[in-house]
Formats: C-alpha cells, structure tokens, sequence
C-alpha cells in the first residue's frame, strides 16, 4: 500500500517535468515558427513587391515612352 | 494540479495548431527561403508597399497585378527597355509627366493608321532636318 502511493507521488511528480518541459519545447517552437515563417507571401509576391508600385502603376506608359516623347508635340 | 497541468496542456497544443495549421508545401516552404535571403531594410521596404498594395482598390490591384505578370512574360530587352526607361521617367518633373501622361491618352485613342501618319511625319521631318 506505501509502495503503491509512492509510485503514485512520484507518478505525479513525472507529470509536472512533462508538463514543463512540454511548455518549454512549445515556447521555444513558436518562437522559432514565429522568426522563420515571413509574411506569407509567395515567391510571386515578393518578386512583385520587390519593385516599387508605382513602376507597376506606370507599366503602360514606360513601355511607349519612347514613341510618346518623340510624338508628343503632334498630338 | 493534474487537473491544471492537463488544462495548460491542452491550451498549449491549441496555440500550437494555430500558429501553424498545416505543414506548409514545397512553394511556401521555398518562399520562407527566399524571404530569409533578403536584408532585413529590404523586407521592411517589401512590406510597407504590401501595406499600400492592399490599400488599393481590387480593380488596382489587377491592373498592377497583370502588369507584373506581362512584364514577367517579356523577354530580357523589353525588360531592360522598360528599367531604362523607368529611369528617364524618374528623372521628369512632376508637370511633365502630367503632360505625358495626357498624351498617352490621346496616343491610346488614336488607331493604327492615324499613328502611323504621325510617325511617316516625324521621320520626314528628321530627314529633312540639316545635316541629314
């Protein structure tokens, strides 16, 4: 009967460090997750953003800027 | 305290499912990387413009969208053409883009013909010019 509420206590006891060091491990992983997942943006996206907006705003008129300098006076 | 000690447990592991609710594919996890290659100035930059994208109206964001995707689908010249460019547009005051941008309109509306007769007229014109 002694014996068996010793391996109770020390049962219990065992739950505690589990516990603990399960808190542990978790903290350690969400910090990690939390340093290394980025914003979640695509390969596509960051190619995207990696030039400024307004390069992408202005597309259509950089592509005939050429032309548009040289004929802007005859239109 | 077993009782305790479970309860944090299990809010624990439910913290942990959703800070990561799926094991990310092979395009997320090569994303991470090319993330993690970048400076750190250089992400913040790329997150405020996510910022000011997300701001913008769906109908902007498209159109900034298949712009991105047209210029991806150009090859390395045309690429090259539309940077220099870029450069000289960066260098144009604020009116004279206003200018430009005016005669884009009109250029846009203008058909096939009508635009070659301009240009027929700017190359006489340059051939006509001293020196020539």
């Amino acid at each position: 009967m002694k014996n068996s509420e010793n391996q109770k206590v020390n049962l219990l006891r065992y739950w505690k460090w589990g516990v603990l060091l399960g808190l542990f491990l978790g903290a350690y992983w969400i910090t990690w997750s939390f340093q290394t997942a980025g914003p979640g943006l695509t390969e596509e996206d960051i190619r995207f953003l990696s030039e400024d907006l307004s390069f992408w705003k202005e597309q259509r008129i950089l592509e005939e800027l050429d032309v548009l300098i040289m004929v802007e006076d005859d239109l | 305290m077993s009782k305790a000690a479970l309860a944090v447990l299990f809010f624990s592991s439910l913290l942990f499912a959703q800070s990561e609710p799926s094991l990310p594919d092979e395009k997320s996890v090569q994303a991470r990387k090319v993330w993690q290659r970048i400076s750190q100035e250089n992400q913040e930059r790329i997150l405020s413009r996510w910022g000011d994208y997300k701001s913008l109206p769906p109908q902007e964001r498209n159109r900034l969208r298949s712009n991105f995707e047209r210029y991806e689908q150009m090859d390395s010249k045309k690429q090259e053409v539309l940077r220099r460019n870029w450069q000289v547009w960066n260098g144009i005051s604020a009116e004279r883009k206003l200018r430009l941008k005016k005669s884009f309109e009109k250029w846009l509306r203008l058909d096939e013909k009508e635009r070659d007769e301009i240009l027929g007229k700017i190359k006489a014109q340059l051939n006509d010019a001293p020196g020539n």
